[in-house]
């Protein structure tokens, strides 16, 4: 008799360790039902608010080799998202899926007009892409930013993203906002998102998409005398993407304000107490010297809100000589360099503070530190950090240690 | 009669404690509530737990001096019959309301973040059965299940939160008072509710927990462990996202990782994170689901606890499907009113039968000092 038991119970226990092998079969749903979107464009539509562009994610063709994989691009006019999606559903053989979006491009022109009524966080949740989805804000039309990644090269995609996540560490020359980051810098007002500046060198590489450019600019291109825009960041090349990421687009609110250059961005991003490393060169009587440096601690904000809002900042730097073109920086860095370079990066970054306050944006962040001096809500919010921010005066001092005295 | 109760050591019923004090806390709250004027919630729900905690010495201590070895017992001898089996009936009801609320939470976070695609009756199926399985083994199994438990779920959620903590930025947390001081004490004590049944339903099972002794120091052991890990849970919430954000989000311990800037694949672990959130709830509401049973065959001399177990788990199942539907929405006024009033509901009564049992205690054994004289 307990023989039989035991044997029901072992029977009892292997079917039901098998069930949670089955959970799948619970509302199956086949694979090739869905179509992966990776990254949502936003442009200015010519009969609708918006030209939605969805950059899909093909698969091989077959499991094991990546022939016939990339991304293709699909543009739908709609007033909305939704109204797009609609659009594009139908015009697909599949379910459009967006639980793989990885980024939303959106060019200047929406990101100047009042786009987040239409990028909600129910927006967001409803179409279940990840909060931590990138930002980048392009020069230009969104679309064009996809088609010069070259979408038939499928690795693209995937480098170009973790790439701009590269250069935010190891160079600092772009800043990186996801969609989290972005809510909470415009719903809580401490501080205004910075963003991924995304540019398309019309005269980097020979590309299909780039074949239908004007004349005009291939004409300038062939002598040599390509506007700022048309390279990267002003400087020719061949080769490569036509899309770039360089820089950053600082945000008032909701809305674009302005753009920063790499130099400003890297400013920025040591302003902010991001842990980036940058290379800053420093320019002297006899030649350069590059300096890499890198955050020794955060900086150390001291606000004053009353009478009126004042902040005094230290930031503490580390880091080496990367380039000596003038034979002695080691020897006059203790007695000369140091003082000079931490004067010009005082200054650098008071002039980024000034730009940002022309923009009415607060990038750096104040409003975090400000935020810090209140105990309750409602006083926090009825001092009105926002109005009060043009009123802030900041002032900058810096100090850089090399990691190892030059002079031993 | 046939209870199930069981038997089982200090370790399971601390961990069993432990687990649905900190389910209570972290997934019945409602965020537009309690963020609504700031979050001060780091403060007020640990302090809510060591309401709960306080509630639990004073009415167990009652019971010691009573001499009464259950709860009921406890409100019968202050309270009369009447009062006890009507105080008692309304803390069977709050056990309910907290499995339905638990479980209906888990049940909306697997529809819209997991099974987008499932039926919803299906995925409340999936979660409803679980909980009733283990109702009807018993106590000491779930106590055990409890132990087994207890700590992974704490190590991985204490995982979770490390791999969070480059993006946790004190700022967030500001103004750390929230709406002011008597808000913060106000959430404080409408927050009780949430771990408040945790604390009681043990007192309703002394005996199986080896006696009042051992459940002073599990009690004890459980409650504590609970208040640190709600603090270590809001602060980490707290550190991620701003009040703002928080009285929106119907999930933010799923969404922790989300503001990573560099989120790598490994990071992506909240879709298996909500699982073991899910073992957690399983174990608190088969609980909750258990203790009910438990008091309604007492109270009405059954025979046997596993009829009432399952249909407890029945009608709380129907009910998450019926309120999904929109066929019923009497749970869920029920459940917005014992989010308000909840923790005056349960607290009041029992405060009130312990002083009334201890003084009526004190008071009959002078009164026979006397008479022995």
């Amino acid at each position: 008799m307990k023989t039989r038991k035991s044997w029901l119970a072992l029977a009892l226990a292997v079917v039901t360790l098998s069930l949670s092998l089955c959970t799948g079969c619970l509302d199956g749903t086949p694979l090739d039902r869905y179509s992966y979107v990776t990254s949502i464009g936003l442009d200015e539509g010519e009969t609708y608010k918006y030209n939605v562009t969805f950059q899909i994610q093909q698969e091989g063709l077959s499991e094991t080799s990546l022939e016939g994989a990339g991304e293709s691009l699909i543009s739908v006019e709609g007033d909305t998202i939704i109204d797009a999606l609609g659009i594009a559903n139908v015009s697909f053989p599949y379910q459009l899926d967006f639980s793989r979006t990885n980024s939303f491009v959106l060019s200047d022109k929406v990101a100047s007009a009042d786009f987040m009524g239409d990028i909600s966080d129910a927006l967001i949740a409803s179409l279940h892409i990840r909060r931590s989805a990138r930002l980048v804000v392009v020069m230009g039309k969104a679309r064009e930013y996809y088609e010069g990644l070259d979408l038939s090269v499928n690795p693209n995609i995937a480098k170009q993203q973790s790439n701009i996540i590269e250069n935010y560490y190891d160079e600092g020359m772009t800043s990186i906002s996801n969609l989290s980051l972005f809510f909470e810098g415009v719903k809580n007002g401490r501080f205004d998102p910075v963003v991924s500046l995304g540019r398309i060198d019309t005269t980097a590489a020979k590309l299909k998409q780039n074949e239908r450019t004007n004349s005009a600019s291939e004409e300038s291109a062939k002598d040599g005398r390509e506007s700022k825009d048309e390279t990267t960041a002003g400087i020719k090349r061949t080769g490569g993407t036509a899309t770039y990421v360089l820089g950053s687009a600082v945000f008032c609110g909701a809305r674009l304000a302005g753009t920063l250059n790499e130099f400003d961005t890297m400013m920025l991003n040591i302003m902010r107490g991001n842990d980036v490393t940058v290379r800053v060169p420093y320019p002297c009587e006899n030649g350069i010297v590059s300096f890499r440096l890198t955050r020794a601690e955060k900086p150390d904000v001291r606000m004053q809100l009353w009478p009126q809002p004042s902040a005094a900042v230290s930031i503490r730097l580390s880091g080496d000589i990367e380039l000596d073109t003038t034979g002695d920086a080691a020897q006059r860095w203790e007695d000369e360099l140091k003082g000079k370079l931490e004067e010009y990066l005082a200054l650098q970054m008071e002039s980024v503070f000034l730009k940002l306050k022309l923009l009415n944006s607060d990038a750096v962040g104040f409003g975090r530190y400000a935020a810090m001096q209140f105990l309750t809500v409602p006083e926090w919010e009825s001092y009105g950090w926002k109005e009060r921010y043009r009123e802030l005066e900041a002032d900058y001092s810096v100090r850089v240690e090399l990691f190892s005295n030059p002079n031993t | 009669m046939n209870l199930m109760e069981g038997r089982f050591g200090k370790q399971e019923n601390a961990s069993l404690i432990g687990i649905a004090a900190v389910c209570g806390s972290i997934f019945t709250i409602e965020p537009q509530h309690m963020y609504e004027g700031g979050n001060s919630a780091f403060i007020s729900m640990p302090l809510s737990v060591t309401l709960g905690l306080l509630l639990f010495l004073l009415t167990l201590g009652a019971m010691r001096t009573a001499k009464k070895d259950s709860v009921l017992a406890l409100c019968d001898y202050s309270l009369g019959k009447g009062f006890g089996t009507l105080v008692t009936a309304i803390f069977a009801l709050t056990l309910v309301l907290s499995a339905f609320m638990l479980m209906e939470r888990f049940v909306n976070l697997l529809h819209t973040l997991i099974f987008v695609e499932s039926e919803y009756a299906n995925v409340a199926f999936y979660v409803a059965i679980v909980p009733a399985v283990a109702a009807l083994m018993g106590l000491e199994s779930i106590a055990r299940l409890a132990k087994c438990f207890g700590v992974f779920i704490a190590i991985i959620m204490l995982i979770g939160f490390a791999f969070a903590s480059s993006s946790f930025e004190a700022h967030r947390l500001y103004p750390l008072l929230g709406d002011g001081v008597m808000k913060t004490l106000e959430n404080s004590a409408r927050g009780a509710f949430a771990s408040l049944p945790a604390f009681i339903a043990p007192l309703c099972v002394v005996g199986a927990a080896q006696g009042s002794k051992s459940l002073h120091v599990s009690g004890c052991a459980g409650g504590i462990a609970a208040i640190v890990f709600v603090l270590v849970t809001q602060l980490a919430v707290g550190l991620v996202f701003t009040y703002g954000e928080l009285r929106e989000m119907y999930a933010p311990l799923f969404n922790l990782n989300t503001v990573l800037i560099s989120e790598d694949y490994y990071l992506r672990y909240d879709k298996a994170m909500v699982f073991v959130w899910l073992a957690a709830a399983i174990i608190t509401s088969a609980y909750y689901i258990y203790i009910t049973a438990n008091i309604v065959t007492k109270r009405l001399r059954l025979f046997d606890a596993r009829p009432c177990a399952a249909s407890v788990s029945a009608f709380i199942a129907c009910f998450i499907i019926a309120e999904h539907q929109n066929i019923y929405s009497i749970m869920q006024t029920a459940t917005e009113f014992v989010r308000d009033y909840g923790a005056l509901i349960l607290a009041a009564p029992l405060i009130i039968a312990a002083i009334i049992g201890i003084i009526k205690k004190k008071l009959s054994e002078r009164r026979q000092g006397f008479e022995n004289a």
